[in-house]
């Protein structure tokens, strides 16, 4: 097995997915957590000046959803099939783009919490969220995991980052009773809990 | 086996659906390239999302622009088969494809005059956006001649069609990056990607 570091903020944000994958997998590696007054000069060994890095061997992996699946892919999380690992591919890439805007409008924003909640309930909840909800709540509705007849890394990231929101805004699943046992189901799988209960704390 | 159906659904518009186009056309692989054009607003309701691109296989919809190109890449024999491989592939791609609001919605589409475009592009995108990307591919590419060294992946499609695009508007884009524009140039110098070229739609 290659020697595995993955560099990136103390934080969940654009990692988790990786975290969540090497947990599942029992795969090791170094959680590589870099505090905020070492970013400048730890920034000058990073391709684009940017994290999550993968170190794979000592060789370097970017970008976050390139690191997350090839890790799946060692962990047995991503389909054989085609059809099926795109079927993956569009829900992670959705979630994604929406765990991206939360970031930049309302977590990582320097705007007044009233306007954050007005970005958050008058903008993208109901825009992008609860539209995607709908639609993986339906698809739940007659299968138990979201793609093929296993767990892969889009039943990962959906609770992740469902579970993420849902925490921070009670009530959000309310009327997507599916997507909410769907999402305890997961983080109540082994690796997954272990993972939860003794990953270091961060609010994001 | 006997190969699904394929609609490709999106504007007449290159932007999101033409990596998939691409890979389509060096594969030789037939679909429908169904440009949509005034109707939107009627042809919105059958999209997941309300979004495009989307790909029918075999009528069942795929979403996400890079999920779709990922899985007609692999039909096409863009992708390679080595795990790691084809996670470089997949972060260079994803790296690309964060450049598309930057050429669409600046400089394409964007509200400024031709002359505030040029200086955009020339004091901001050009310097701060393209050319660390460019510089760190030009080093990649100056000992071999594609992105994985010996096999032409979906990672050389994007490269081409990116930095082809933004060239249109920037003619001396690549003039200090010349493996990049030898890469670009020998993309579209394939027989099939060059056949494709020169019938498809004029569109920006």
């Amino acid at each position: 097995m290659p020697e595995y570091k993955l560099i990136y903020f103390n934080m969940q944000g654009r990692a988790e997915l990786a975290r969540w994958c090497f947990a599942y997998g029992g795969i090791p590696y170094i959680d590589d957590r870099i505090e905020g007054v070492n970013w400048a000069e730890r920034k000058k060994e990073m391709p684009g000046g940017q994290v999550p890095v993968l170190m794979v061997d000592g060789k370097p992996l970017p970008e976050s959803l390139a690191i997350a699946r090839y890790v799946a892919k060692q962990a047995g999380l991503v389909p054989k099939d085609d059809l099926e690992a795109a079927g993956c591919d569009a829900i992670v890439d959705a979630l994604s783009g929406i765990m991206a805007e939360v970031y930049q409008k309302v977590l990582m924003s320097k705007a007044e919490p009233a306007e954050k909640q007005r970005i958050m309930g008058e903008e993208i909840i109901p825009n992008k969220i609860n539209p995607f909800l709908n639609r993986l709540n339906e698809r739940l509705s007659t299968r138990e995991w979201f793609i093929s007849d296993k767990t892969t890394w889009a039943d990962l990231m959906v609770a992740y980052v469902v579970g993420s929101l849902s925490a921070k805004l009670p009530g959000l699943l309310k009327d997507y009773p599916s997507v909410s046992k769907h999402v305890q189901k997961v983080e109540s799988l082994d690796s997954i809990k272990k993972w939860i209960s003794t990953r270091p704390l961060t609010p994001i | 086996t006997t190969m699904p159906e394929y609609k490709l659904m999106y504007f007449n518009l290159q932007a999101r659906a033409e990596l998939t186009r691409l890979c389509f056309a060096y594969g030789g692989i037939a679909y429908e390239d169904d440009r949509i054009e005034g109707t939107w607003a009627e042809r919105k309701k059958e999209m997941p999302g309300g979004q495009v691109p989307v790909l029918l296989v075999d009528g069942k919809p795929l979403t996400e622009s890079l999920a779709m190109a990922r899985y007609i890449a692999k039909q096409a024999g863009l992708v390679p088969k080595d795990d790691l491989q084809a996670a470089h592939c997949d972060a260079i791609v994803d790296t690309l494809n964060g450049m598309m609001p930057d050429i669409y919605q600046k400089v394409i589409f964007g509200k400024l005059e031709p002359a505030e475009k040029q200086k955009l592009l020339k004091e901001d995108l050009v310097p701060n956006k393209f050319n660390p990307v460019l510089n760190r591919l030009n080093e990649r590419l100056s000992n071999q001649d594609w992105f994985l060294s010996d096999m032409v992946t979906w990672a050389d499609i994007a490269i081409s069609f990116m930095f082809g695009k933004v060239a249109e508007h920037y003619p001396t884009l690549l003039n200090d990056y010349p493996h990049v524009k030898k890469v670009v140039d020998n993309v579209q110098a394939l027989a099939p990607i060059k056949q494709y070229i020169s019938t498809r739609p004029k569109c920006n």
